[in-house]
C-alpha cells in the first residue's frame, strides 16, 4: 500500500505544472459578456499626470521625493536654480518655478525654489525626450514634477500663466481592475488595486459593456477605503470599497450574497460567472506578463466552486514542489473562496482583480466574490482564488449605510492576517499557545515538588 | 518524566523550526534575478523600478553582493512571487541596503537585466 501511495506521489508532482513549462495556447478571458448583460460590472482606469496652462496639457511626472500634491499658481522663470547653489528664485513668492535640468542637483533647484517662496517646481529636460528625476535623501515640501524639453520651452512662453498639475482622464481604455457596483455611490473591489492610491488619480467606468463607446456613468472617485486589516505584504483580506463623487445613472446594483448562501452553493459545486478585462493569454507560473493590450469589452467565464479544502490541497502540493511549501502551506484562508474552471486552461488573469463573480440565482446575480490571486494564469491545477465578499457582507454595509466601520483611509494592518481580524488574532494565538506550554511545565514542576 | 520529556521534544521541535526559518531564501525559493525598469543607488538603499501585478513589496527582495578585485557587483532576486492579478504597472521600491565595507570603495555594478529607463538625481 506504501508503495502504492508512494507511486501516486510521483505522478502527481511529475503531472503538476513546473515553473517555466511551456503552456499550450488557451483562451483565458472566457467569451464576451451580452451587452447590458452585467450592469453592476465596474472598470477602475488610471488618469494621467498633466500641466495644464489655459487649454493646453503636458505629460509630467512626479520626482522621487516630490509629495504627492497638486498646484494651482501663476508660473515664474527660475533659471538661476539650474547654475547656482544657495540662491533663492527671485519673484516666486506663492509661485510655481519653472526650472532647466542643468548643472545643479534636483534638490538644490527645489531649495533654491522653495527659499525664493515657490510652491511648485517643474523641472525640464536640457535635451530632448522623458527623464524621472530623484531628489535623492531629501523630502521636499512642495510638489516637484519633471518634463520634457519641448514643454519646458513652451511654458517658457505663457510664463505668469496660471498654471495647474493635476491628474486627467486622457480618454485612456485601458482598465487596470474591475468593481462591482452595490448601491449609492459605493464599488466593492480588491485591495491591492487601490491600496495607496490617491482617488484623484484613477476614475471608474460604472457598467459600460464597451469602455471606449460607453460612457455614460465615467465617474471620479471620492474616497477609497481598505479594509482595515488587509495586509500588503501577504494579500489578506483583500478588500476595499471605492466611493464615487457621484451615483451612477440607470444602473441597477448587485446584492452581497449572505455567507449561508455561498455555503451552500460551494457544497453543490454550483456554476458561478466571474468576469473581466483581464489579459486573455495564459502565462506559466514564473512569467512575466505579455505587454498586450487588455480587451475593452467585459468577458466573463463560467467556473465551478470548489471547497477551500480542496483548494490548499492542490496549492500545498505545488508549493512543495517548487520548495516554497516550507514557508508557506494552506494559502486559501477562511475569506477567500476558490473555483476551477469548467472549460479546461480558463481562468482570471492579470488586470481582472477586483472583478466580480457571481452567484446567478433565481434570474438574478448575487455578489460572492472579488478576483484576487492564482499562479500564473489559466494553470491546470492552480485554481484561482478570489475574495469572499459575503464573508464581509456585514462590514460593507455599515459603510454604505454611514456606520463606523472597520474600512479606513489607508489604515491597514502589516499582520499575518490569519483571521479576519488579523494581526491581533495571531499574536492571540501565539499568547495562548506560550501560556499552555508554560502552565503545563509549571504543573509537571510542581507534581514533582509534592510528590 | 515522559511528560516532561514530551515538554523539551516540543521546545526542541520548535527551535529547529526556527532554525529552519533563517535558512538562506535564496536557497528554499527558486529566486531570479529581477527585470529591473531603473535603478538608483542611494547612501543607505536601493530604489528600484519593477513590474508588479498589485501585490509587490520591498521585503519580497533579497540583495546579495559579491566583490571582485574592481567592482562590487550587487545582484537584486525577488524571494516571493506577485500572485496578485491587477494589470501590470512599473512600481518604485526602497530596499535599505548597508553597503558591506568592500563595496564602499569600489565601483557597484549592477547585475540584474535592466530595461532603458534610468533614475537619474545628478542634475
Amino acid at each position: 500500500m506504501r508503495t502504492v501511495n508512494f507511486v501516486l506521489v510521483l505522478i502527481s508532482l511529475f503531472l503538476m505544472p513546473k515553473p517555466g513549462m511551456a503552456l499550450q495556447p488557451r483562451i483565458v478571458g472566457g467569451t464576451e459578456s451580452s451587452v447590458d448583460a452585467r450592469p453592476y460590472s465596474a472598470a477602475i482606469l488610471a488618469k494621467s499626470l498633466a500641466i495644464k496652462v489655459g487649454t493646453e496639457t503636458y505629460d509630467a511626472f512626479y520626482m522621487s521625493g516630490s509629495p504627492i500634491k497638486s498646484f494651482d499658481a501663476s508660473l515664474q522663470n527660475c533659471s538661476n536654480a539650474e547654475f547656482i547653489t544657495s540662491t533663492p528664485c527671485t519673484d516666486s513668492q506663492g509661485k510655481v518655478c519653472l526650472i532647466e535640468r542643468g548643472t545643479t542637483y534636483f534638490y538644490e533647484k527645489v531649495q533654491n525654489c522653495e527659499a525664493g517662496g515657490g510652491v511648485g517646481a517643474i523641472i525640464y529636460n536640457n535635451v530632448d525626450g522623458v527623464y524621472f528625476g530623484t531628489l535623492g535623501n531629501i523630502t521636499a515640501d512642495i510638489p516637484v514634477v519633471s518634463t520634457t524639453n519641448s514643454t519646458g520651452l513652451a511654458l517658457l512662453n505663457q510664463l505668469s500663466s496660471n498654471v495647474q498639475l493635476s491628474y486627467i482622464n486622457n480618454n485612456s481604455n485601458q482598465s487596470f481592475c474591475g468593481a462591482s457596483y452595490i448601491g449609492g455611490q459605493w464599488l466593492v473591489t480588491a485591495a491591492h488595486c487601490v491600496y495607496d492610491t490617491d482617488p484623484s488619480a484613477i476614475f471608474v467606468n460604472v457598467g459600460g459593456h464597451d469602455l471606449v463607446t460607453n460612457t455614460d456613468n465615467v465617474i471620479d472617485v471620492d474616497r477609497i477605503l481598505v479594509y482595515q486589516n488587509y495586509d500588503a505584504i501577504q494579500d489578506y483580506n483583500d478588500i476595499a470599497l471605492i466611493k464615487l463623487v457621484r451615483k451612477p445613472t440607470g444602473i441597477v446594483p448587485i446584492k452581497i450574497a449572505d455567507e449561508l448562501t455561498l455555503e451552500d452553493a460551494i457544497s453543490a459545486g454550483s456554476t458561478v460567472v466571474e468576469m473581466g478585462r483581464g489579459y486573455q493569454q495564459p502565462v506559466a507560473p514564473d512569467g512575466q506578463p505579455a505587454a498586450v493590450p487588455s480587451p475593452t469589452v467585459l468577458y466573463e467565464l463560467n467556473v465551478q466552486l470548489i471547497t477551500n479544502d480542496k483548494c490548499n490541497t492542490l496549492y500545498n502540493k505545488y508549493l512543495q514542489s517548487t520548495s516554497q511549501g516550507d514557508s508557506e502551506t494552506d494559502p486559501v484562508k477562511p475569506y477567500m473562496l476558490c473555483a476551477e474552471p469548467i472549460t479546461p486552461n480558463t481562468g482570471a488573469c492579470f488586470g481582472d482583480s477586483g472583478g466580480a463573480m457571481v452567484l446567478p440565482q433565481n434570474g438574478e446575480d448575487y455578489l460572492i466574490g472579488a478576483t484576487s490571486w492564482g499562479i500564473g494564469c489559466a494553470v491546470s491545477g492552480l485554481e484561482d482564488v478570489y475574495t469572499r465578499v459575503s464573508y464581509y457582507k456585514d462590514d460593507i454595509e455599515q459603510v454604505t449605510s454611514g456606520a463606523s466601520s472597520v474600512f479606513g483611509p489607508n489604515s491597514t494592518t502589516q499582520g499575518n492576517g490569519n483571521s479576519k481580524h488579523g494581526f491581533l488574532g495571531a499574536i492571540g494565538y501565539w499568547c495562548m499557545i506560550l501560556f499552555a506550554v508554560i502552565a503545563v511545565m509549571r504543573f509537571s514542576c510542581n507534581k514533582k515538588r509534592y510528590a | 518524566m515522559h511528560k516532561s520529556l514530551f515538554i523539551y521534544g516540543l521546545f526542541l521541535l520548535n527551535l529547529s523550526a526556527c532554525a529552519t526559518a533563517s535558512v538562506d531564501p535564496l536557497k528554499q525559493l527558486d529566486a531570479h534575478p529581477e527585470t529591473l525598469y531603473g535603478v538608483t543607488l542611494r547612501d543607505t538603499a536601493i530604489e528600484l523600478k519593477v513590474i508588479s501585478t498589485g501585490c509587490t513589496n520591498a521585503s519580497d527582495f533579497t540583495i546579495r553582493s559579491r566583490i571582485t578585485s574592481q567592482q562590487c557587483e550587487v545582484s537584486i532576486y525577488r524571494i516571493k512571487p506577485d500572485r496578485c492579478k491587477r494589470a501590470p504597472y512599473i512600481k518604485k521600491l526602497a530596499l535599505p541596503w548597508n553597503k558591506t565595507r568592500e563595496c564602499q570603495h569600489r565601483n557597484i555594478r549592477i547585475l540584474n537585466p535592466t530595461h532603458l529607463e534610468s533614475i537619474s538625481h545628478s542634475s
